[in-house]
């Protein structure tokens, strides 16, 4: 089958996404927890193969048709966490539908600590064991295209090990592409991981060096969201999780439901990353609505999707809102989903054009890309039309610098950093905070150049300087 | 006929002519078109004949000329008129003519013939059949016009019983020669008949003259010559015959036995036509007219029996037989001249049909005379009904004297059109033949030539179809009688084909699935077989192995989502040694005089599996209609163009991946290769617009027209329409009808080829040195040994970074030529769908404010090099370097 992705979740974060994920595709592929496939869904033109494969029917399911979902190296950690014990029955619900084999629970038990250094070095030693399970998936497929990796970049396996993971697929994938859905923490409380700033800084790095596209799911602004716009007062986390497994799904559609055009993860995602160091991309959903919600029927024409994709408050990404600023799209792809006829979408485009709703980047061509995609025909909705937008904005540098401001704050204190010194990579010096924190800033530098016209040269005028 | 024949014919004429032959091209073009304009000559006709007389010097004779061949029912008749109005407007043929007749005038001393002259020589010629291929021959003969001189009669009735021959050999059985070698069969005069000399009648008194007249009456009203009454055969067959009464018969006699006489003649003319149009080869519509004038006559001769028995017993006088047949003898008249019609104009079979038509709606109200018509036009009807009912009803042609309105223009084995149908198999198969259509059915033309087509199709692929019983189709005055039949058999027809087509055939399935294949609806399907056959397709087309690229196919068919489609084994390949472009400048420039520039001798050598590659699509008998190989041949040039896109788009994605590494590289360094980056992404976005602009809007968009209009489609002629629509819509704006666009777009992807294979090239060397640089600055050790590093990489780089800027001219050149070229077209034809690219392609205005920059930094003439001049022969150097 061509095309296949694997799928790695890592930490307590990354799991529970990628099960909400997992349980999404399920029900759009009529697939039942059991990983057999529903009655109802024998006759498809879907592609499971993206991600599913049929499993050998011996010793697997009884059923013949069986599927167990293109997830491997799953090292589910024990994280010092409240939510521990509802977080194995979580898994156990679904577990049937994984191969055993392919999940990994630490032996030693218990967590990274909430500790990036603790993570990465756990990477290390479990190196051999993780990586099998890698090879045999990806020697498994025939013509794989990539990883997607789910994970958050604050705590400690997620953001460790998942540091490691990314540099060493990297050195051993080469020509793969690596995606990675990375939940970025909530600003707006104060975490209980203290050490978080670090734990991001040193992840950013990775995503910026390692990483293809980074599909940013920004914590703050999905809280924000289920807040004001569902309002949800006190949103949980299965709430904010369907959300999230909603772009997720809708964002590999077009692989899943093969059309015209992107039909490869390569064409999802070349056109939006023109450089490749930018390659966090923001997300925004409409119509907005939870399981619980009674749709009420909203009148959606591609158009009034289209133009809420472009309203800030959609966006998946908390970021300060700068009038003042130069910050501009640097391309846009919106999946719409649903029955849409094609000379709406151009309709709408002109009406974009012509009110300017979205600026964009003055050095180069860039278009608002419309990737039309079939539903599941196996989901009732009550929108005739749905739409994800991802978009590469250069606003996410407020992210980083956020990030970076955090980090100085901390680092001038010198705070909490013997957890850190206590793994051997931090043992001599610290030097790998400082570079990670050189690389960030560089990538904000880039996302603010990539706002003036003269972002080509931007490189050539700076460089001898450096060198 | 030819342009090029007409063409020649006419200045072969004007060399004869020693006219000055640079008004041979006008001639021609006229000529030609008065050939096409068929319809249109009624009008014309009209007014030319109008001006004929007017110019005529003996106006009287030639409208009596002109009406005798009308009425004659001389086909072309109109268009002749026409052209030889137009003859004597035209001044300088006019002057050619008369100079030349005044040439012939003098050396033969023959006075200078005017037109009604020419029509009697026409006369002549129109004996013979008279085609639409024979005006030039007319014309010349027109121009010999001073040769006139009368045919001998003998002559024209020898031509015409050659003719009679000739198709007597063709149609039916021979006429047994007794016909003709005993002349007493006939019930007609009989030629050469010894007369009985009866002495002078003048001598006895005029009650005893009136008795010997009225037996000789009878006996001439039979037939027979009489004593007194002399028959002088007529030349031409179709006239009466001359009486003459002897001359001492007393004159009050004698004018009232002329009177009588005509009917006699009538008779004569009749018997004869019954006699000869019995034969064979004038078929069964003749036949049928025969037998009913034949019921006729029967009762003509009981008239006669009545009469002699009233004149057995002395009780008939002259001014009596004269009463009693007075009433006959106007019927007698009305049959005479319609048989002399069709003798005239040799008709037979529709033709026939439509003369006794035209004459039966003619004699509206005149009673007994129409009844008799009716009858006459009902009996002759008859069996072309049948063939009509038989054609409706099965589809089957029983026409063995080429009568009926359509003919089977390969009346030949069945079996041999299943295995290969004909492309044009729909459109040429069966034909109406105009002149066999009677003019009743003239507006039921089309309806009744598809409902046979659709039966026959239909009876192709299941011969058990029951058709629905026509009901007897009888001719009547009122159309309703046949009309409602004709649609009734037609809407049956037409439902059981689409039916066949829709249902048991599952048209739209098929349909669906090219769209799936031709169209690369089905995406992930072309994904896999490209990445499948890549390899493959990348050689020189003549290295490509078809086999492999069978079992490839398969393959990729098997695995991806296309597993599903029940109709995937239909899809083959195929591999055409030409490129796209060349195929449709072709396609475009055929029978132009570019025509041979587009047939490059060694463009074979160059060509690459993948510009040569095309599906193919096996396609069984009834879909054919639909799917011919014309219409497979659009949907592989729709889909060459959108494989060769998806192809550029998957390099350039390509070039992508491989410059993913550079995240990896030094800021200083990766920052040298932005403005490819930034190049790349331009032309990824050029061509992913275009994709998106062909699949989404031009294509489904098209899809989804064709699908409404589908769902309310009732006949397979509208199928056919309707998805030509979808072609040539699909076709047209996708720019591939447009040569200088197509030009441009392929221009614009080979230099999108050659920037992908220059990165590809290049990636070994910037890779070595962007890592080696990397290595030299983590490690900070100095390489004794390596050549001074950093000057290389600056000279690599140098020319790393002259080469993008290039393409970089290039392809924004080329970009604003395209753009300028959509903007131009747009505002010729107000097109709105190819606008609609520009949107696409320029969505920030990008390329807008900077054609604008460049136009007001650069000079005038500066920009417009930019754009044409030096560029687009680096264009084709770049795309020689691919």
């Amino acid at each position: 089958m061509p095309c296949e992705i694997i799928t790695l979740q890592l930490g307590q974060c990354g799991n529970q996404i990628g099960f909400e994920f997992w349980k999404k595709l399920c029900s759009e592929h009529g697939i039942s927890p059991e990983g057999t496939l529903e009655d109802y869904a024998t006759e498809g033109t879907d592609r499971k193969d993206v991600f599913f494969y049929q499993a050998d029917d011996e010793h697997y399911i009884p059923p013949l048709r069986t599927a167990g979902p293109r997830a491997a190296g799953h090292p589910l950690h024990h994280e010092l966490s409240l939510c521990q014990a509802s977080l194995i029955s979580y898994v156990l619900m679904f577990f049937q539908l994984y191969n055993p084999e392919n999940i990994y629970i630490s032996k030693q038990g218990g967590g990274a600590g909430n500790n990036w250094a603790a993570g990465f070095s756990q990477g290390e030693r479990i190196y051999d064991e993780v990586f099998d399970i890698i090879d045999r998936e990806a020697d498994g497929s025939d013509s794989l295209e990539g990883f997607v990796l789910c994970h958050s970049i604050a705590g400690g396996t997620g953001s460790g090990l998942g540091s490691y993971i990314l540099e060493r697929l990297n050195d051993r994938f080469p020509k793969k592409l690596v995606q990675t859905y990375s939940v970025f923490p909530n600003q707006d409380e104060i975490s209980d991981v203290v050490v978080q700033p670090y734990n991001s800084l040193l992840t950013l790095k990775r995503l910026t060096q390692s990483a293809d596209c980074v599909v940013v799911l920004d914590n703050t602004a999905l809280n924000r969201i289920a807040s004001d716009r569902l309002h949800i007062s006190n949103p949980t986390f299965s709430q904010i999780n369907s959300m999230v497994s909603n772009i997720m799904s809708t964002s590999t559609a077009t692989l899943r439901y093969p059309s015209y055009m992107n039909n490869d993860l390569i064409g999802l995602i070349a056109p939006l990353i023109p450089t490749p160091r930018l390659h966090f991309l923001m997300t925004g959903f409409t119509p907005l609505t939870t399981d619980q919600e009674v749709a009420s029927v909203r009148k959606t024409t591609v158009l009034d999707v289209m133009r809420r994709l472009l309203q800030p408050k959609n966006m998946m990404v908390s970021t300060p809102l700068d009038r003042n600023s130069q910050h501009c799209y640097i391309s846009i792809l919106n999946i719409i989903q649903g029955e849409v006829d094609p000379t709406q979408v151009h309709k709408s485009l002109q009406r974009i054009r012509e009110r300017k709703m979205a600026q964009f980047i003055p050095w180069g061509p860039a278009s608002i890309q419309v990737a039309l995609s079939k539903k599941s025909p196996y989901i009732q909705s009550a929108h005739r039309v749905s739409g994800l937008m991802l978009a590469n904005h250069t606003n996410i540098s407020a992210l980083f610098e956020r990030t970076l401001k955090q980090y100085d704050k901390l680092r001038k204190r010198e705070a909490f950093l013997e957890q850190f010194r206590k793994e051997n990579m931090f043992a001599d010096s610290l030097d790998e905070l400082d570079q990670s924190r050189e690389v960030v800033q560089m990538l904000v530098d880039e996302y603010v150049a990539a706002t003036t016209p003269d972002y080509l040269s931007w490189g050539l005028k700076q460089g001898p300087g450096e060198t | 006929m030819s342009e090029f024949r007409i063409h020649h014919q006419v200045s072969e004429l004007f060399l004869l002519l020693g006219i000055r032959s640079d008004a041979a091209e006008r001639h021609t073009e006229h000529l030609r078109d008065s050939a096409e304009r068929s319809d249109s000559g009624q009008e014309s006709a009209a007014s030319a004949v109008h001006f004929l007389a007017e110019s005529a010097p003996d106006r009287q004779a030639f409208l009596t000329k002109y009406n005798e061949l009308k009425s004659r029912n001389v086909r072309d008749l109109d268009h002749l008129v026409v052209l030889l109005s137009g003859l004597v407007q035209d001044p300088g043929i006019r002057q050619a003519v008369e100079g030349r007749s005044r040439q012939r005038l003098e050396e033969d001393g023959l006075s200078l013939t005017t037109v009604p002259s020419v029509l009697a020589d026409l006369e002549q010629a129109t004996q013979t059949t008279l085609s639409r291929d024979q005006l030039n021959e007319l014309r010349e003969r027109l121009l010999r016009e001073s040769q006139v001189s009368h045919v001998p009669s003998e002559a024209v009735q020898s031509m015409e019983r050659a003719a009679e021959e000739c198709r007597a050999r063709h149609l039916g059985p021979p006429t047994p020669e007794w016909v003709d070698t005993r002349p007493y069969l006939s019930l007609d005069f009989v030629k050469g008949e010894k007369r009985q000399e009866g002495g002078v009648l003048g001598n006895i008194a005029s009650t005893s003259q009136e008795h010997q007249l009225i037996e000789d009456v009878l006996y001439v009203m039979m037939g027979i010559e009489g004593t007194y009454i002399t028959v002088q055969l007529p030349a031409k067959h179709y006239d009466p015959p001359q009486f003459t009464v002897d001359m001492s018969v007393e004159p009050s006699l004698r004018t009232l036995v002329s009177r009588i006489l005509p009917l006699a003649g009538h008779y004569s003319q009749l018997t004869r036509f019954v006699e000869s149009r019995s034969r064979y080869h004038y078929g069964l519509v003749n036949h049928a007219l025969s037998a009913a004038i034949t019921s006729l006559l029967k009762d003509y001769m009981l008239l006669v029996t009545q009469l002699e028995g009233l004149h057995q017993r002395w009780a008939l006088t002259l001014h009596k037989l004269y009463f009693y047949v007075e009433k006959t003898m106007a019927v007698m008249d009305m049959l005479a001249s319609v048989t002399k019609v069709i003798s005239k104009s040799d008709a037979h079979g529709g033709a026939v049909l439509s003369l006794l038509h035209d004459r039966t709606t003619n004699l509206t109200g005149c009673g007994q005379l129409q009844d008799v018509m009716l009858f006459l036009s009902q009996s002759a009807a008859v069996p072309y009904m049948d063939m009509l009912t038989k054609w409706l009803k099965r589809g089957i042609i029983n026409d063995p004297y080429h009568e009926f309105m359509v003919v089977d223009r390969e009346s030949g084995n069945e079996e041999e059109e299943e295995e290969d149908p004909a492309d044009d198999y729909w459109e040429k198969r069966y034909t109406t033949v105009p002149e066999n259509i009677p003019s009743f059915l003239q507006h039921h033309t089309t309806v009744i030539l598809r409902t046979g087509k659709y039966l026959n199709v239909i009876r192709q692929s299941d011969k058990s179809v029951v058709c629905p019983d026509p009901g007897v189709l009888v001719y009547g005055l009122c159309t309703r009688s046949y009309g409602e039949l004709i649609e009734k058999t037609y809407n049956f027809a037409s439902q059981r084909i689409l039916q066949l087509l829709m249902e048991e055939k599952d048209l739209m399935g098929r349909l669906r699935s090219i769209k799936h294949y031709f169209l690369l609806d089905q995406g992930d399907f072309i994904v896999q077989f490209m990445s499948l056959c890549e390899e493959e397709l990348t050689k020189n087309i003549d290295d490509v192995l078809p086999t492999r690229l069978e079992s490839l196919l398969e393959l990729a068919l098997r695995t991806s989502a296309a597993n599903s489609d029940p109709y995937k084994d239909d899809i083959e390949c195929d591999l055409q040694p030409i490129t796209l472009m060349n195929q449709m400048l072709r396609i475009l420039s055929i029978e132009t005089e570019d025509e041979c520039e587009y047939y490059p001798q060694e463009e074979r050598l160059q060509l690459t599996g993948l510009e040569g590659f095309s599906l193919g699509y096996k396609v069984t008998w009834p879909l054919s209609l639909v799917l011919d190989k014309k219409t497979i041949a659009c949907y592989q040039m729709i889909f060459r163009h959108l494989f060769y896109c998806k192809h550029v788009e998957r390099l350039l994605c390509r070039v992508w991946v491989s410059n993913k590494v550079a995240k990896s590289f030094p800021l200083s360094a990766s920052r040298t290769y932005t403005a490819a980056f930034a190049l790349r992404q331009r032309m990824l976005n050029f061509i992913q617009n275009i994709e998106y602009y062909m699949m989404f809007e031009v294509i489904e968009h098209n899809w989804q027209t064709f699908i409404n209009k589908m769902q309310k489609v009732d006949n397979v002629d509208d199928v056919l329409a309707f998805h030509n629509d979808f072609l040539s819509g699909c076709l047209k704006d996708c720019m591939l009808t447009s040569p200088e666009l197509l030009r441009i777009i392929s221009k614009l992807t080979s230099i999108c080829v050659s920037f992908a294979n220059f990165i590809e090239r290049m990636k070994k060397y910037y890779l070595e040195a962007e890592l080696w640089v990397s290595d030299e600055c983590r490690d900070s050790v100095d390489h004794e040994d390596s050549p001074d590093p950093a000057a290389t990489t600056h000279e690599d780089s140098q020319s790393f970074e002259q080469t993008i800027s290039r393409f970089e001219l290039q392809f924004s050149g080329m970009i604003y030529t395209l753009m300028e070229r959509i903007l131009e077209m747009g505002r010729d034809s107000y097109n709105d769908a190819l606008v609609n690219v520009i949107y696409r392609l320029d969505l920030n205005m990008y390329y807008t404010k900077k054609h604008e920059h460049l136009k007001l930094v650069g000079s005038p003439e500066a920009s417009v090099e930019v754009n044409s001049g030096p560029l687009s022969s680096e264009c084709d150097e770049a795309a020689h370097d691919a």
